[in-house]
């Protein structure tokens, strides 16, 4: 892949999410110019990248999107609901189209019809057809509205077939006779026949080189067009365009030309002239100057991007380009400059003062590291073993706190805000609510914290669960929420903050809230639980039930949710990641979900434990306490142990049980106990003894271990022993 | 015999093919003042076009042709 297609898929990619945003701006707000501007901005440079890669279809379908939003700019139309959906659709489809693009290069087969199919769906929620007649020159065919009044006058007053093309070098070796086939063109108007380059001297011609161009109009419908240029679809274009009646009003095909459109063509124009190799290149360092001077001067900076990357293309797509950039400025206010806030997606982008500081931590290390062998010389001459301990010692606290800043300094490198995931959430939140009918204000607040971008990614996921979720179950149809005396808009609110060393993020809604009730009845009916066993829960317990695997509450199965597999899912997520899920819920006002996950996956807390000799460890986040407890308080019922902690009855396992180890034969008074929470039950684990607890980084089981799902990954301590991380719920 | 080469003259008669674009080259590039008779041309292919348009020399005789006439011969007019 060319570093130029590179860069085009990064920034569609941008320019699509700034698109959607700008859109759903929009939606919201009718009247946002700004966010008209910066939607039909985006669109106009996603074309201008687009026709740099000759993918037609692709620059159709957003040139059919441009014209929608051109028609809502002058108010011709208002922005809908259905016409937001059209748009968002076309974006979405760009999207996939992009991912298509990185993976093969290639748009799909039915690119062309899917993009006709997006035209003709924007053109009905336009309301009538309106053919590309009103709706500006198409791509690709600026020429048509500079041809001189003679050589259009066939043509005056006429909607006529343009034909632009340009045979492939080698057509002729496929049998094909360009000339031949323009002359079986029905109702021609105009042909015009022009060299894509200066004709070199004639003994140097290959003359089995197809080096011309085609320009055509024709009376006949592009359809009967189509049919004739079959045979060359990938180097043809045809398209419907209105010509304007002689010596009449302002030409509707390329409204009254500024006079930086005319520079523009006329720029385009040049590049386009024969001339040698050493005229062009001088020719084009011109033009691109020139143009750039163009656009700085109408405020149009943001469009030299795609200027930039076509400088870089052969010259057919530069002219390509700066025919798109003439076709008309994409915003008319010069006063929002582009701010493309997105622009940490995907690639990781890194702070310069996070990078210098790095630097200097390395220089650090380096000045620390010379004490090293002046230390060993010391050594070698017999020194005393005081004064060596002493010198060690500095020299390993030195050493120690600068390798504690680099690691600081490289978590911090990969800190990323979490408006990342959040973003994504105003879409799903809108496009449900609208297929739900319930209406909803989604609340995003402390998206510019930060989290490590391994956190953020496993985030994604059961935050989007989390949302539709409160957005299926939770919030209530607008009826009931009249009846009960609430405001028919529902609030929905995701809010992320940091906490001692960890973060927290909260979906929280106005909604229904959960029934206790009907989530015990439930578990019981699933036979998870038995009827005194779940009576005997508290609320807070019972709620914490929606998180086991096969439980939802909805009695029906929709598409959003509802299976019984979302809850599960956030919770194993989460907890994958080393955090946490809390639900809290008051039935009639709403639900809260809080989700608490480290700063960072890379330094894990553990906690450590010793049994039949080996070290094992939990995450701190699961402990919720250490205790010594006597034979005595330990209760057994067949092979059942318990133990009453804190006024509640928590089953008692035994680690060496769990892991198949020989039974612990020494004489004890009583048993060393973790206490840990599992999603909400609370576990007692006997272990050999308790240990302190340890930053570690956790490597995971990888090759023929990673079958092993009782062990979350391995440690290795800084005394050298090795600890394994076990993955409790598996054990069970 | 689409293209008959005479000694200063090129007569170009019927449909002419491709297969007279190395001949046809190699012929202006050989004589010193080429006379160009398109007047019997019914059709020209696009290679032998694009010979004509690199070697820029004049057409002595425009063809009968319509398309030819009108669509081609102003561009070759223009060399």
């Amino acid at each position: 892949m060319s570093a130029l297609f590179e860069q085009f898929v990064l920034e569609s990619r941008e320019l699509l999410e700034a698109a959607g945003a700008a859109l759903l701006r929009l939606e919201r707000d009718p009247g946002d110019t700004i966010a008209v501007n910066d939607l039909f901005r985006a669109l106009h440079t996603l074309k201008g990248a687009t026709a740099l890669f000759d993918m037609a279809p692709f620059t159709r379908m957003v040139h059919a999107g441009e014209d929608a939003l051109m028609a809502v700019r002058d108010g011709r139309v208002a922005m809908t609901g259905e016409l937001a959906d059209r748009l968002l659709e076309l974006l979405d489809t760009g999207a996939a189209w992009v991912d298509g693009l990185e993976l093969s290069q290639s748009l799909p087969d039915d690119a062309d019809a899917r993009a006709r199919a997006q035209e003709a769906g924007l053109r009905a929620a336009l309301g009538g057809p309106v053919e590309s007649a009103d709706g500006g020159t198409p791509t690709g065919f600026a020429w048509v509205g500079e041809l001189p009044e003679a050589e259009r006058a066939k043509a005056a007053g006429r909607t006529v077939t343009a034909i632009a093309y340009d045979p492939a070098e080698d057509c002729f070796f496929a049998g094909d006779d360009p000339l031949d086939l323009c002359r079986r063109i029905p109702d021609l108007l105009l042909l015009r026949i022009e060299s894509a380059r200066a004709w070199p001297p004639l003994t140097n011609l290959d003359p089995y080189r197809c080096t011309l161009r085609f320009r055509a109009l024709s009376g006949a419908p592009k359809d009967e067009l189509t049919r004739l240029f079959r045979g060359v679809p990938d180097q043809v274009l045809l398209a419907s365009v209105a010509i304007p009646a002689l010596a009449a009003e302002p030409a509707p095909l390329a409204a009254p030309d500024s006079l930086a459109t005319a520079m523009l063509r006329e720029q385009a124009r040049i590049l386009g002239l024969p001339g040698s190799h050493d005229e062009t290149a001088a020719r084009r360092a011109a033009v691109l100057r020139a143009v750039r001077n163009i656009l700085a001067a109408e405020g149009r900076n943001a469009e030299g991007a795609a200027l930039e990357l076509a400088a870089e293309g052969p010259t057919d797509a530069l002219i390509r380009c700066i025919e798109t950039l003439a076709d008309g400025p994409a915003v008319v206010a010069p006063s929002a400059p582009a701010v493309p806030a997105s622009q940490a997606r995907r690639a990781l982008r890194v702070d310069a003062e996070r990078m210098d500081r790095l630097m200097a931590l390395v220089a650090e290390l380096v000045v620390a590291k010379g004490s090293l062998p002046y230390l060993a010389r010391q050594a070698q001459e017999g020194h005393s073993a005081d004064a060596l301990a002493q010198g060690i010692k500095e020299a390993h606290g030195r050493i120690d706190s600068i390798v504690g800043e680099l690691q600081d300094a490289v978590l911090r490198l990969r800190l990323l805000p979490l408006s990342r995931v959040f973003d994504p959430l105003t879409r799903l939140v809108r496009d449900t609510a609208r297929r739900l009918g319930k209406p909803v204000e989604l609340h995003l607040s402390g998206g510019e914290t930060e989290a490590d971008k391994d956190i953020l990614d496993i985030l994604g996921e059961p935050l989007l669960h989390l949302v539709r979720n409160g957005l299926d179950h939770g919030i209530e149809p607008p009826e009931r929420r009249r009846a009960a005396g609430k405001p028919e808009v529902a609030a929905l609110r995701v809010q992320a903050f940091q906490d001692s060393g960890g973060v927290v993020v909260e979906v929280s809604d106005d909604g229904a809230g959960i029934d206790a009730a009907a989530v015990r009845r439930k578990a019981v009916a699933t036979g998870a639980l038995t009827a005194e066993q779940a009576a005997a829960l508290t609320e807070a317990e019972a709620l914490r039930l929606i998180f086991l695997p096969g439980l939802s509450t909805s009695d029906s199965v929709s598409d959003l949710s509802g299976r019984g597999v979302g809850m599960d899912a956030v919770r194993g997520a989460v907890e994958r990641a080393g955090g946490r899920v809390e639900v809290s819920s008051t039935p009639g006002v709403g639900t809260r979900f809080r989700l608490v996950l480290p700063l960072t996956m890379m330094v894990t807390r553990m906690v450590t434990v010793e049994t039949a000799g080996a070290l094992y460890g939990f995450p701190v986040t699961l402990v919720t306490g250490m205790q010594r407890i006597p034979h005595g308080a330990i209760r057994r019922m067949k092979h059942a142990e318990s133990v009453v902690v804190q006024d509640a009855v928590v089953p008692l396992l035994r680690l060496r049980r769990l892991l198949n180890l020989p039974e612990d034969e020494r004489e004890r008074s009583g048993e060393a106990v973790l206490l840990v929470d599992l999603g909400g039950q609370p576990v007692a684990l006997v272990v050999d003894a308790l240990q302190e607890r340890a930053d570690v980084v956790l490597k995971p089981m990888t090759g023929l271990l990673a079958r092993l799902r009782g062990y979350a990954g391995t440690a290795v301590l800084g005394d050298g022993r090795l600890l394994l991380a076990l993955n409790l719920r598996e054990l069970l | 015999m689409p293209i008959r080469f005479e000694e200063k003259t090129a007569r170009f008669e019927g449909a002419c093919t491709i297969d007279e674009a190395i001949p046809l080259t190699e012929w202006l590039c050989s004589v010193a003042e080429p006379r160009l008779d398109l007047g019997g041309c019914t059709a020209l292919h696009t290679a032998l076009l694009q010979v004509l348009l690199a070697a820029g020399r004049p057409v002595a005789v425009p063809p009968e042709d319509t398309f030819l006439k009108g669509w081609v011969m102003p561009v070759l007019g223009k060399r």
